[in-house]
């Protein structure tokens, strides 16, 4: 019988590893968010803009994304390095305050180099009584 | 049943089928509630085997043997179940001296094989076309969204000449995008009344979007006009509820502290989020069809 539990188990955990890899969330569920979304384009001028919306589940004193990240794809490697990041210091429009959504565009003050970019979102609200994040990633554009 | 060589023939059923159905046989008999029937999982893993040897260029009777060099003539591990083990021969007076594979290492690779053939399957019928990882709605016990696909009459390229800033429900700003028939709710709960209204135009979407307020409760509304759909919901692992009115489908998630109904109507993603019962989303999505 114990040796039944074990093969259970494998199995279970097993299809637990194949379909939790299809999940792009941080967290389960959210006491601050309903939805959020982001898109990436590049401009004419090679620079990179980000569009980002996000629903909360009331008003937030703090909501929007705390970061954004264009990431560069390293072809031989496979990995990706972080090349640009939006921040509330040095972008203005991330976030908003007394609002229950935001949504916004930002592009990047400098152009990008030939390859493969995606952004990486950390969306953030705050209230009184904490505060909550979730990532999200992009689909990929590229530069030539 | 041995076949000219000494080496036992293909069972005749197992090599009918394709591998797809092989595949899918042995889930099903992993997946089975009664005693497992490890003669019938050997048998479809040796099939299995078999045709990956086959495709390597090795005849199918030096497949079996390699086979059961591998997997079988070990005693079973599964000792409540029905399977006989087979009679073992020796080759001198001495008993062969035979690694015994631990049944949990057995357990592993029979997961493992599990893994491989539900992700084959999936990458296959990727490859063949069928969207399987893009399902119009999906969701996990974190997450829904519809997103990953492009919903046919969809669209983004909203006439804008006739928008103007007076408008304050949705009824109003939808007429003022072009989009005729009714997709907003036209019953509010009792006791709420509008606190933000906003439409925002992103680069590939725009987003109509408005909250009302009562007492003790808070509840939004979101049209979002996109050639494709992109919202990630929160969800729990809770189960997700779908409503069929008029052919739309509305999907009821469940977060920490609210209630989502999300759908595609004309078009448009809309969703709904309250902390409100859910009996009240569904009295609002009805209110779409009155």
């Amino acid at each position: 019988m114990k040796k039944r539990i074990a093969v259970f188990l494998i199995v279970a955990l097993s299809l637990v590893s194949i379909f939790g890899t299809f999940s792009t969330a941080s967290a389960r569920a959210s006491d601050y968010f309903n939805s959020y979304a982001a898109s990436i384009n590049k401009n004419s001028d090679n620079t990179i803009s980000v569009d980002f919306t996000v629903t909360a589940t009331d008003v937030m004193p703090t909501l929007g994304v705390s970061s954004i990240q264009i990431q560069k794809l390293n072809s031989s490697t496979g990995s990706w390095t972080t090349s640009y990041t939006f921040t509330t210091s040095n972008t203005s429009g991330l976030q908003t305050s007394s609002k229950s959504k935001h949504s916004n565009t930002v592009t990047s003050s400098s152009s990008f180099s030939a390859g493969t970019y995606r952004a990486y979102v950390t969306f953030y609200a705050k209230d009184a009584s904490g505060s909550d994040s979730k990532t999200y990633t992009t689909t990929s554009v590229v530069i030539s | 049943m041995s076949g000219e060589n000494g080496a036992e023939p293909r069972d005749a059923i197992y090599s009918q089928l394709s591998t797809e159905e092989i595949e899918n046989m042995l889930r099903f008999a992993t997946y089975s509630d009664g005693d497992l029937d490890m003669e019938h999982i050997d048998r479809l893993l040796a099939e299995l085997k078999r045709r990956e040897q086959e495709d390597k260029g090795i005849s199918p009777e030096e497949a079996l043997r390699i086979f059961h060099e591998e997997y079988s003539g070990e005693e079973t591990m599964y000792l409540d179940c029905a399977y006989q083990p087979k009679e073992k021969t020796y080759h001198s007076g001495e008993p062969e001296k035979k690694r015994r594979k631990r049944p949990i290492i057995r357990a592993a690779l029979i997961a493992a094989a599990i893994i491989v053939f539900i992700l084959a399957s999936m990458i296959a019928v990727q490859a063949a076309g069928i969207d399987v990882f893009g399902a119009i709605a999906r969701w996990t016990d974190d997450i829904f969204t519809f997103s990953g696909v492009k919903v046919e009459g969809m669209s983004n390229d909203i006439p804008k000449d006739s928008i103007t800033d007076d408008y304050q429900t949705l009824d109003d700003a939808l007429r003022a995008y072009g989009i005729n028939g009714r997709i907003a709710p036209s019953w509010i709960p009792d006791g709420f009344e509008q606190l933000e209204f906003e439409v925002s135009e992103g680069l590939n979407q725009t987003s109509i979007y408005t909250s009302y307020r009562s007492d003790n409760s808070f509840l939004s509304i979101e049209v979002l006009l996109s050639d494709t759909p992109r919202n990630i919901y929160e969800n729990t692992e809770a189960e997700v509820q779908v409503f069929n009115i008029n052919g739309i489908d509305y999907y009821i998630l469940e977060n920490s502290s609210t209630s989502i109904v999300a759908w595609l109507g004309n078009g448009y993603e809309c969703s709904i989020s309250s902390k409100e019962p859910k009996d009240v989303l569904i009295k609002m999505i009805e209110s779409i069809h009155e």
